[in-house]
């Protein structure tokens, strides 16, 4: 298990490097959770490169998990947090593409979870193929990824993205009560 | 391996990669021929220049089929030596030419066969001093990063020895399991309040007896470049050279009662 491109933290490293993992360990199963956002940076052709290869290892499979949200989310998230930005649109947008439905025009497996109770059965179906799949997983961009810890500072930014005019502060307000907000003055109150 | 202009500009976002988290690499670059060089010819970019900078450590650009196999000998040398990325570019001709051994004749350079890593040894009085924070923290906490990758079971060790709370880095996920006794996985943005807590509580004033030691990480971290009013911290600045050394090797084992005056003082003292 490893996590890269720790310092540089480039964008879309993921499927490379899990195509990579596995011309080091063929014999082994590599997984990659990345984003819409990465994938349509690199992930994509890194999948035709996939196609193209994963016959030659003797252990077939390689899940992508895409995390689709339509969005560059964690620079949102960044943004909203750190720098009390609202959500900029036409920086941050994601425009849709049928991730599993390009992985099977490859001749891969992919498979989509739309609800939470696809996970379950998509994830046992991917772990059980024969060949490379790719997950297409609908995500809700309004669910904050940074940790549920938050100084005042980014509280304070936090608010004033909202007072900017977030496109998306009704929905990220009620996720982020829950995640983010409340603790932090639980913390205080406590 | 990339072709020229071009396909060489695409490495460079990886090879800033391998730089970053201290990766060796060796690119080997193509490069117009050598009698188009220097003539804006169709894709020349000069090469020397753009991977200069991701490859500081060497960065050159054969002319002569007689000069390639040093050229790839110090390219790899010095990427696994300094734990970098280099980069040797030859010319489309000079691809294209037979293989040649250096002469024998004045001018020419060889090397030895083989590369053994050298056993860093931190001098006795840095050891002390790490041990001394230590001893003396009463609440102790470990942040690991990827310098401690294969010396997981002495991390766990050091850990337990000292009633440690580890936190790892992004790129130390893989030195000791998440489920391992005292470790609290890892801290980072996307990532564990508890294990930002560990560290973030250690920066600041609430813990006044602990001590925090870094090991193998370069990870920043306010208020841990130095011991301000909270926590003792080891290595007392961060080491902008750390993630450049070896990394550890079974069998390692720097002890602060070495016999052997450290090289330091003996060159340094009267």
């Amino acid at each position: 298990m490893a996590s890269l491109s720790g310092n540089l933290a480039t964008m879309g490293p993921g499927v490379p490097y899990a195509a990579a993992a596995k011309f080091a360990y063929p014999d082994r199963l590599a997984v990659a959770f990345v984003g819409d956002g990465a994938m349509q940076m690199n992930g994509i052709n890194q999948l035709i490169s996939i196609a193209d290869y994963w016959k030659e290892w003797t252990d077939p499979r390689l899940v992508v998990c895409v995390l689709d949200n339509g969005d560059l989310n964690m620079v949102t998230w960044k943004m909203r947090a750190m720098s009390g930005q609202p959500r900029f649109e036409p920086s941050q947008r994601v425009g849709p593409f049928p991730y599993a439905q390009y992985a099977n025009s490859l001749g891969l497996l992919g498979l989509t979870i739309e609800r939470p109770e696809d996970i379950p059965s998509a994830w046992e179906r991917a772990l059980a193929a024969d060949r490379p799949c790719v997950i297409q997983a609908k995500v809700d961009p309004e669910v904050p990824p940074l940790p549920p810890h938050i100084t005042f500072e980014q509280a304070k930014a936090f608010l004033s993205a909202v007072l900017k005019g977030d496109p998306e502060s009704g929905a990220f307000l009620r996720q982020t009560f829950l995640h983010t907000v409340a603790p932090y003055f639980h913390r205080r109150l406590s | 391996m990339a072709t020229s202009g071009p396909g060489a500009i695409h490495l460079l976002n990886g090879l800033y990669d391998a730089k970053m988290d201290h990766v060796p690499v060796l690119a080997i670059v193509g490069q117009v021929a050598r009698i188009s060089l220097g003539t804006d010819f169709q894709q020349e970019v000069n090469l020397v220049s753009l991977f200069s900078d991701v490859a500081s450590a060497y960065t050159v650009q054969v002319s002569t089929p007689a000069g390639v196999r040093q050229a790839i000998d110090r390219g790899m040398r010095i990427a696994i030596a300094t734990r970098s990325p280099t980069c040797v570019i030859i010319p489309k001709d000079v691809q294209e030419m037979d293989a040649e051994a250096p002469p024998h004749k004045h001018g020419a350079v060889f090397t030895g066969s083989g590369y053994v890593a050298p056993k860093v040894v931190p001098v006795a009085e840095d050891l002390d001093r790490a041990a001394e924070i230590l001893n003396e923290g009463k609440r102790v906490a470990i942040l690991v990063g990827a310098g401690c990758l294969g010396a997981g079971d002495r991390v766990l060790q050091t850990a337990d020895r000292l009633g440690a709370g580890i936190a790892k880095a992004l790129l130390g996920k893989a030195v000791c399991p998440d489920d391992a006794p005292g470790v609290i996985s890892l801290r980072g943005e996307p990532h564990r309040r508890c294990a930002n807590d560990l560290a973030g509580a250690f920066a600041a004033p609430p813990v006044q007896d602990g001590s925090l030691v870094s090991a193998g990480s370069g990870e920043e971290h306010p208020g841990l470049e130095a011991d301000r009013g909270g926590a003792r911290a080891y290595p007392p600045t961060q080491s902008t050279l750390s993630g450049s050394l070896p990394r550890h090797r079974p069998g390692f084992r720097p002890t602060a009662s070495s016999p052997q005056t450290p090289a330091r003082r003996r060159a340094g003292s009267p």
